[in-house]
């Protein structure tokens, strides 16, 4: 009797999509993003930060994308997807309780087994850089907020807001005293950021994962340089002529993101 | 014989008298005969999305029907939905006045000013981030129902007005060929909000300068003035070409002309955060850092909504660029766009205003079908 090929490659297909709603294959990874300054919780509006030049600073937003983030196997090769995009918002953490409540993303029938880190992207990819991102599904992080972030003139979404007041005249913040906005964008400053972290994920089970946003690190550069926001030339990043003020936040990323067992 | 006939009349009677419900005729299991001989056969509203517009997000129980649009225009000009009869939607959203009113705060019912002014409906139906000033809503047809029982507004309670609608000649037919009642009792505030909803969806402006410029690819090169161009440059801080930004695009960018966002835009003196008298988005979020904060309204015909901000105390566009330009009052809360002393000279003012003009659509009010249905 002949068998069809089709036939004998049925058990396999059931197999092969067994193996991926089988929890004793898969199990979860549960990322929960949070902001701090120089280590303790980012709180916006009421609570003033020392700037690395001893003046205060005081944040109103705070927020971005994160992008393409996969999970990378213990060989450094192997890549699984676990998120392709997500739009994290720190602004409304206006109390320390809401600075330690965590912005939490959950990601479902990963394979189980041993990994080296989590790889992303800080910011929106090229291929979804442009206006036709209005057009995508309701519920995309990118469709969901068009309006806000993608800035018209340069064709290009901004990747991060961080927005503020700063302390120019040392007397502590009050009238007088200029906001800051940076905005960075346009594809030369996309980064993507491998955050070494071994952790496995079980059969079953849900990994934790924690993922903060260090902002002071932003700011505060390697061998005590900073970015001076005394310059007012320093205090927005809108110039297409010169991305130097965006590029140096953005350099900073692999620095500022960090991952931790949760 | 006689006598048979008479009881066989009187209970012919009974069970007519029986069927007539609030003065309408109804077959036994509660349906109205002239409504259900009524055709219910809704022909889908095809929207046109404008170039650069996103798709928009319609809830699945209240498709756009040529029916239910119909409808809600006819609703939303008609002052039956007031108390006295006295005020309808388009009392304060007059189709000339950008759907505004010309008005610093509205009036409604017994010349009774409101706390607020009246909001611009165009391209309302894109708006993902609640509605009012303060957000306090988070769909169209939730909105629709508020106006009607506020007491400075409409007035009136959704029971007499379901009532009312009920009780008038042609409505329950409307409400039949729109969303097929075979009932007046059916005939429910719901299907009011959601006939204004699918009417106010329609509402689409996309025919300005600035569109045609930006969104439709006209490439005409006098299109937009030396001037105006200018003013571009200070509106989306294009500083390849001007040396100030004025930040304004943070607020009111894209096909939209807003991010729909809550902001204090420095216009209100306070001490503390406490001390707003209209707290805004912080007396429906309860949070303190609210306090103070409405929504960035779309610029779309701006030129034509005067006066400006909530309380509508700005009269001109120049008036509206002065503010910005020399600063705002501080607070803790303010945007942070808003601070900054732009310190525009008087022709980067001009070419900032005459830019504000390009948001201007004309062609939105030759449109017959946003036109009142009633005879003048």
């Amino acid at each position: 009797m002949k068998k069809s090929p089709l036939l004998l490659a049925l058990p396999i297909l059931l197999s092969l999509s067994c193996r991926e709603d089988d929890p004793g294959n898969t199990g979860s990874v549960r990322l929960d993003l949070l902001a701090t300054y120089a280590d303790a919780p980012l709180v916006t509006y009421g609570q003033d930060y020392t700037y690395p030049d001893g003046r205060n600073i005081r944040f109103q937003v705070l927020n971005g994308y994160l992008s393409e983030l996969v999970l990378v196997g213990e060989d450094g090769i192997t890549e699984v997807p676990l998120l392709d995009a997500l739009f994290f918002d720190f602004s409304d953490n206006t109390t320390p309780e809401d600075a330690v409540r965590p912005l939490t993303f959950r990601t479902d029938r990963l394979p189980v087994g041993n990994y080296r880190g989590l790889r992303l992207g800080v910011g929106v990819p090229a291929a979804m850089n442009t206006p036709q991102a209005n057009q995508l599904p309701v519920g995309n992080p990118f469709r969901t907020t068009f309006n806000s972030h993608f800035w018209t003139d340069w064709g290009s979404f901004i990747f991060f807001k961080s927005e503020g007041i700063y302390d120019k005249d040392g007397n502590g913040i009050g009238q007088g005293d200029p906001g800051f906005g940076h905005h960075p964008g346009t594809d030369e400053v996309f980064r993507t950021v491998f955050l070494d972290l071994p952790f496995s994920v079980a059969a079953g089970k849900t990994t934790g994962l924690e993922l903060s946003l260090d902002v002071s690190r932003l700011y505060a550069w390697e061998e005590g340089a900073y970015l001076d926001l005394s310059d007012p030339a320093n205090l927005y990043t809108h110039n297409m002529n010169d991305l130097s003020v965006a590029n140096q936040l953005c350099d900073q990323h692999a620095r500022a993101w960090r991952l931790r067992s949760n | 014989m006689k006598r048979k006939r008479m009881i066989g009349a009187l209970l012919l009677l009974g069970w007519l008298s029986a069927c007539r419900e609030g003065g309408q005729n109804v077959i036994p299991d509660g349906r109205d005969p002239d409504l259900v001989q009524l055709p219910y056969a809704p022909s889908p509203y095809d929207l046109e999305i404008p170039p650069g517009f996103p798709q928009m997000v319609i809830p699945a129980d209240n498709p756009l029907t040529l029916q239910g649009v119909a409808l809600g225009r006819r609703l939303f000009y008609d002052p039956i939905l007031s108390a006295d009869s006295t005020i309808s939607c388009s009392s304060c959203h007059q189709l000339e006045q950008a759907f505004n009113d010309r008005l610093p705060l509205a009036v409604g019912i017994g010349n009774q000013v409101g706390p607020r002014s009246s909001m611009s409906l165009l391209n309302i139906g894109f708006n993902e981030n609640g509605f009012f000033w303060d957000g306090r809503v988070r769909t169209l047809e939730e909105q629709a129902l508020h106006p009607v029982t506020n007491p400075v507004e409409m007035g009136d309670i959704w029971e007499h007005v379901e009532e009312k609608l009920r009780r008038h000649p042609t409505y329950p037919a409307y409400f039949r060929e729109a969303f097929g009642i075979d009932a007046r009792a059916q005939l429910t505030r719901s299907l009011v909000s959601k006939a204004l909803a699918q009417f106010e969806r329609t509402l689409v402006s996309a025919n300005s300068r600035y569109d045609q410029k930006f969104y439709q690819g006209n490439d005409d090169p006098f299109l937009l003035s030396d001037l105006e161009i200018d003013g571009y440059n200070i509106f989306f801080d294009d500083l390849t070409n001007t040396s100030k930004g004025g930040h304004c695009a943070h607020c009111h960018g894209g096909p939209l002309l807003t991010n729909n966002d809550y902001f204090n835009n420095a216009i209100q003196a306070v001490n503390s955060l406490d001390d707003f008298q209209d707290k805004g988005l912080g007396a429906i979020t309860g949070r303190r850092t609210d306090n103070g904060k409405f929504r960035a309204p779309s610029l779309r015909n701006i030129a034509l909504g005067a006066p400006y901000m909530h309380n509508g105390r700005f009269q001109t566009l120049e008036e509206v660029v002065d503010h910005y330009s020399s600063g705002g009052h501080w607070a803790e809360n303010v945007n942070v766009q808003s601070i900054n002393h732009l310190s525009l000279n008087d022709y980067e003012k001009k070419a900032l205003t005459a830019f504000l003009h390009t948001f201007t659509d004309t062609t939105f009010y030759t449109r017959e079908e946003f036109r009142s249905p009633f005879p003048e």
